[in-house]
C-alpha cells in the first residue's frame, strides 16, 4: 500500500499535475484580479447593446418576431434595478444566432457583431490568447 | 489501477506464463479522456525469460468525453488487424469489479508525441516525412471496408446529409447538457448554423474523430502509431480533414504544425484520390472548433461538479477565446 502510494506521488502524472496546477495557481490570481472589471465592462456594453438596439425599433419594424422579442427581453433585463446580466447573454445569444443565419441583418446585426468582438477582446484580456494547457 | 490486482489480471488471463511479474508501474499525463497507466509484464514461458511494455487505459471518474470502452478496443483492434499503425491492442476487461472501472491493455509503442507548435520546431525534413506518413495514415483508414470489417455496429448515417446532422445533433446534446446555464454567443451561433447548413457526403468512411497532432507517435523514422481512437464514428471523410487542419493543432501557416495548408491539402487529394471539397471542409472546421469548445466545457463541469480532480480539466478554459474566434471568424460575426 505504501509502495503504492509512493508509486503515485512520483509518477509522471502526478508530476504533470504539479505543473499544471502551478500553472493554475498563477492564472486564477491574475484571473481573479481581472475579473471585476470584466463583469463591469460586460453589463455595461449587454447594456448599452440593448438600449441602443430597442431604441433603433420602430412601431413599423420589419425585423422577425423572435429578434422583436429577445431585443425587448435584452432591454427589460439591462433595465431592471440590477441588470440581470445572464438573461441579457441568453438574449445575446440569441440575436447571434440570428445574425449568423441571416435573420437579422443591417445596424441591428452591425451592434451584435460589435458585441462579439468586444466580448472576444474582453475573454482574451482575461484568459489569453489560447496557449493549449496539456 | 494497482500492481497487486493488475499483477493478479494477467495472472488470469495468461495462464502459460510463470512468475509473472509487473514492473515500473506508473501513472502518466495524456490521453485525458481515459485514466493512462505505463508498465513493463515479465514472464518466464518455455523457459525463457521474456518482457513487454505496455499500456493500461482505465475509465475515469469524468473528464472531457463519455464513450464506450469496448466501442474504442474494438474500432482499435478491426484497424489493427487492417494493417493500419496503431499499439495492439491485447486484453479488454468491462467487469469494473476487477479494477474499479472497466479497463484495457495495449501494446506500449515506443516514440514521443507533440502538439502543432512542438512539431514546428522539428527538423523540415522530418516534418515532411510525418506529414506524408499521416496522411498515408488517414488515407488508409478512409480507403477501409468497415461493413466488411463489421464496424456497422458504430451507426451507419444516412445518406447526404445524414453524418453531418448526426455529428452535429451530437455536440449539441452535450453543450446543452455541460455549459453549465451559461450562453456563449458564438458557440450558439455556431451551432445554429450548422444545423441549419448540412453539407451532404455520397461517401461513408471510418472517422477517427480526433486525428490531429499530439495523437500520434513518432521518432526520427517518421510516424509509428495513431492513438486515442474514443471518438471514432461513421461519417464524411472530410470531418477528419477538417479537425486536423485546425489552427488548434497547428502552427502559424502549418497544419498539424508539419507543412503548408495548401500543401497538406494537395497532399491529402494525392494520398486519397478524392478532391477536398471546400465547402464541406469549412463546414466541419467550424463543427471541429465547436466540439473541441464543447469538450472544454465537458471538462470543466465535470472539475467543478467534482466529477475529476484533473488539473488540466479547469486550464481548458484558456483556449476557448482561440476556438470562439475561429467560430466567429468563420460565420462573419467579428
Amino acid at each position: 500500500m505504501l509502495f503504492e502510494a509512493t508509486a503515485e506521488i512520483v509518477s509522471p502524472y502526478t508530476q504533470n499535475q504539479v505543473q499544471t496546477a502551478v500553472g493554475m495557481l498563477v492564472f486564477v490570481q491574475n484571473w481573479m484580479d481581472g475579473v471585476p472589471a470584466y463583469d463591469a465592462a460586460e453589463i455595461s456594453d449587454l447594456k448599452h447593446c440593448f438600449n441602443s438596439m430597442f431604441t433603433m425599433l420602430g412601431p413599423r419594424s420589419v425585423e422577425a418576431a423572435e429578434v422583436l422579442q429577445a431585443i425587448d427581453r435584452g432591454f427589460r433585463a439591462a433595465n431592471e434595478a440590477t441588470p440581470d446580466r445572464r438573461a441579457m447573454e441568453a438574449e445575446m445569444s440569441a440575436l447571434a444566432k440570428a445574425t449568423a443565419l441571416g435573420i437579422l441583418q443591417g445596424p441591428l446585426a452591425d451592434i451584435v457583431r460589435g458585441y462579439l468582438k468586444r466580448n472576444l477582446e474582453r475573454m482574451r484580456s482575461i484568459l489569453g490568447m489560447g496557449a493549449f494547457p496539456a | 489501477m494497482d500492481t497487486k490486482r493488475l499483477t493478479d489480471y494477467m495472472r488470469s488471463r495468461m495462464p502459460e506464463a510463470q512468475d509473472l511479474a509487473v514492473v515500473d508501474f506508473k501513472r502518466i499525463p495524456g490521453g485525458s479522456s481515459r485514466e493512462t497507466y505505463s508498465f513493463d509484464l515479465q514472464w518466464t514461458q518455455n523457459g525463457e525469460r521474456r518482457s513487454r511494455p505496455l499500456i493500461g487505459r482505465r475509465d475515469p471518474t469524468g473528464g472531457l468525453l463519455k464513450t464506450e470502452r469496448e466501442r474504442e478496443y474494438k474500432i482499435v483492434d478491426a484497424v489493427f488487424e487492417a494493417g493500419l499503425k496503431v499499439p495492439e491492442p491485447l486484453f479488454l476487461e468491462i467487469d469494473a469489479s476487477t479494477m474499479d472501472r472497466p479497463f484495457f491493455i495495449m501494446h506500449r509503442e515506443r516514440g514521443r508525441t507533440g502538439y502543432g507548435y512542438q512539431m514546428a520546431m522539428e527538423a523540415p525534413k522530418l516534418r515532411e516525412k510525418l506529414a506524408d506518413d499521416f496522411l498515408t495514415e488517414l488515407a488508409g483508414i478512409q480507403a477501409l471496408d468497415w461493413r466488411a470489417m463489421g464496424l456497422d455496429f458504430l451507426g451507419v448515417p444516412e445518406s447526404g446529409e445524414g453524418a453531418a446532422r448526426a455529428v452535429a445533433e451530437h455536440w449539441y446534446e452535450i453543450y446543452e447538457k455541460d455549459r453549465l446555464e451559461e450562453h456563449y454567443p458564438l458557440l450558439d451561433a455556431a451551432f445554429a448554423w450548422l444545423r441549419a447548413n448540412p453539407v451532404s457526403t455520397d461517401r461513408i468512411t471510418l472517422v477517427h474523430g480526433d486525428f490531429r497532432s499530439g495523437n500520434y507517435l513518432f521518432d526520427e523514422n517518421g510516424l509509428i502509431a495513431m492513438l486515442d481512437w474514443e471518438m471514432a464514428h461513421l461519417g464524411d471523410p472530410m470531418e477528419d480533414l477538417g479537425w486536423t487542419t485546425m489552427p488548434l493543432w497547428g502552427h502559424e501557416q502549418l497544419a498539424g504544425g508539419l507543412i503548408d495548408r495548401e500543401k497538406f491539402c494537395r497532399l491529402y487529394e494525392k494520398k486519397t484520390g478524392s478532391r477536398v471539397d471546400q465547402k464541406r471542409l469549412t463546414w466541419y472546421q467550424i463543427l471541429g472548433n465547436a466540439k473541441m469548445a464543447v469538450i472544454c466545457l465537458t471538462g470543466i463541469c465535470d472539475f467543478t461538479q467534482g466529477r475529476t480532480s484533473d488539473m488540466t480539466m479547469p486550464m481548458l478554459t484558456l483556449i476557448l477565446p482561440m476556438l470562439m474566434g475561429e467560430l466567429g471568424r468563420h460565420l462573419g460575426l467579428l
